[in-house]
């Protein structure tokens, strides 16, 4: 197992439904921390919270995010970023999109978040994929897919973009295969926490129904890892106040997943 | 993501109401909800609605839906008015549908629901007439399913081995009036107080019935029946307005 850093990005700016993912970091850390204690999980080598005064907006925040996975990747670790809304997510994909070698993003989200802007921001958490798409180049595969807009659509159309969308997210054994070919083996994995189900995780902003099921989920990650190389990853938009504890347990135990393969 | 439609209206969707001056472009669906918590939970959901519709790979809505909060008393002459003039209506939150709808004889009936008799509303509670289909069935009294004068039932066991609607629809031509009572979920996908039966419909499969249903024949109306929702989880709100959402884009597919 590769040695990990978490960093904590508490930022919530734009979320419009149901707020609190600024919760979700912390929530995760806390319930990784309790089962580190009972030995389930490993510790981390290194934990970087980022303070509420670089969290102000997204220029500032992304600067803070980009600074400290590079500390993190600096030191030989794996960068866990744990958000906070998805916009976070530029920041780390910056730290990596400056390293030799190709890279591609891997994206299981419900919502494609591929608008140009939204609500006069450019950096809105539904542009976050158009960001890595469109301006840095990133080659790019949405997994989950089942709520985008008519310019989204459009876009994807345009570009030839290949997703797998919710509705389809069973036939993703004969559907995945190609599309993986079509990115280079590093990725960035980035996985909004409303790509589950909401039967599987209800805590987050938009509960879409036809999302991911638990089983289904990690025989689709064993598949894109046995091909692809995971540099960096991110669990995002969870929203606490919205459960009882069930939603963070999934996150905690899809960090625990993706890190040791158990 | 969270994200609202973008629409900044009052109505369904979040859209603003159309103007409903003869000189102007009809919509062909109108969402009609009784006044109260259920209704209001629903529109303030449905605004975080997407208006591209991802499966059909379109807007539906574009030329607008009209909206409308109407006491039980006035839906039957409302509905009458809809029905005539072609447009879709889908009923959120009454007890059943008017009565003398059901009475006429101009309309089969489709009854999404977790047991027969819950479907069909206080006002008509009983076994149901010949002919009728009740789709989703997992509980209830078995001496309404089946047998002489009873309905037609496709179970919640045989929808998830993947049976569909097939040869059950009605064989005759009149247009379908349909009747969703959103226990019929699974308690996963809705999970409310009152839905603790395991079993019921998924997301995809109630989808995938409904597009047969739109499919198959007219469908100028359907009935979404009232539930508690709870104020304190949003989901089963959100869940039900993505329903009506889809029922008004399989509606206006059609068209």
């Amino acid at each position: 197992m590769t040695g990990f850093g978490f960093l904590v990005a508490p930022y919530e700016r734009t979320t419009t439904y149901h707020r609190g993912a600024a919760l979700g970091p912390e929530a995760v850390l806390d319930d990784w921390r309790r089962l580190v204690k009972a030995g389930e999980t490993p510790p981390p080598a290194a934990v970087i919270t980022l303070p509420p005064s670089v969290l102000r907006g997204p220029a500032a925040m992304m600067t803070a995010v980009e600074g400290a996975a590079g500390e993190l990747i600096a030191e030989g670790l794996l960068p866990v970023l744990l958000g906070g809304e998805h916009t976070s997510t530029l920041g780390a994909v910056a730290a990596l999109a400056g390293r030799p070698g190709e890279m591609g993003v891997v994206q299981l989200d419900a919502h494609a978040d591929l608008r140009r802007s939204y609500g006069g921001s450019r950096y809105n958490h539904a542009c976050v994929m158009r960001r890595l798409h469109e301006d840095r180049g990133l080659p790019l595969l949405p997994i989950g897919i089942r709520a985008l807009s008519r310019p989204e659509a459009a876009y994807i159309r345009k570009k030839s973009l290949g997703y797998i969308p919710g509705r389809r997210l069973e036939e993703w054994r004969q559907l995945l295969p190609p599309l993986l070919r079509r990115i280079p083996r590093r990725i960035y994995l980035t996985v909004d926490m409303d790509f589950f189900d909401p039967s599987v995780v209800p805590g987050v902003g938009t509960p879409e129904p036809g999302g991911g099921g638990w089983y289904g989920t990690l025989a689709l990650l064993d598949a894109i890892l046995s091909e692809k190389e995971v540099i960096g990853f991110d669990i995002v938009e969870l929203c606490p106040p919205r459960e009882k504890g069930v939603s963070v347990r999934a996150a905690v135990r899809l960090a625990e997943y993706l890190l040791t393969g158990r | 993501m969270t994200l609202p439609s973008g629409s900044s209206g009052e109505g369904f969707l979040g859209l603003p109401n159309p103007s409903r001056s003869p000189s102007k472009r009809r919509p062909r669906a109108a969402v009609v909800g009784k006044p109260g918590y259920f209704f209001d939970s629903l529109l303030h959901a449905s605004a975080q609605v997407e208006l591209f519709d991802e499966e059909l790979e379109c807007e539906p809505y574009r030329r607008g839906i009209w909206t409308d909060s109407l006491p039980p008393s006035r839906l039957g002459s409302h509905l009458g008015e809809l029905m005539a003039a072609g447009t879709f209506a889908c009923l959120l939150g009454y007890a059943a549908l008017p009565r003398e709808l059901l009475s006429s004889g101009r309309y089969a009936t489709v009854l999404f629901a977790p047991a027969l008799a819950s479907a069909r509303g206080e006002e008509t509670a009983g076994p149901p007439p010949e002919g009728e289909l009740a789709v989703g069935v997992r509980s209830g009294r078995r001496d309404h399913e089946g047998g002489q004068g009873g309905a037609m039932v496709l179970r919640a066991r045989d929808i998830a081995a993947g049976k569909g609607l097939g040869g059950l629809l009605p064989g005759d031509r009149r247009p379908r009036l349909v009747v969703i009572d959103p226990l019929v979920m699974d308690p996963s996908l809705f999970p409310v107080r009152a839905n603790l039966d395991p079993g019921g419909l998924g997301w995809y499969p109630l989808l995938r019935l409904l597009r047969e249903l739109f499919a198959s024949g007219e469908v100028p109306a359907v009935l979404v029946l009232p539930c508690r929702l709870s104020p304190s989880d949003p989901g089963p709100s959100f869940v039900l307005a993505r329903l009506a959402a889809k029922l008004v884009a399989y509606a206006l597919a059609g068209k």
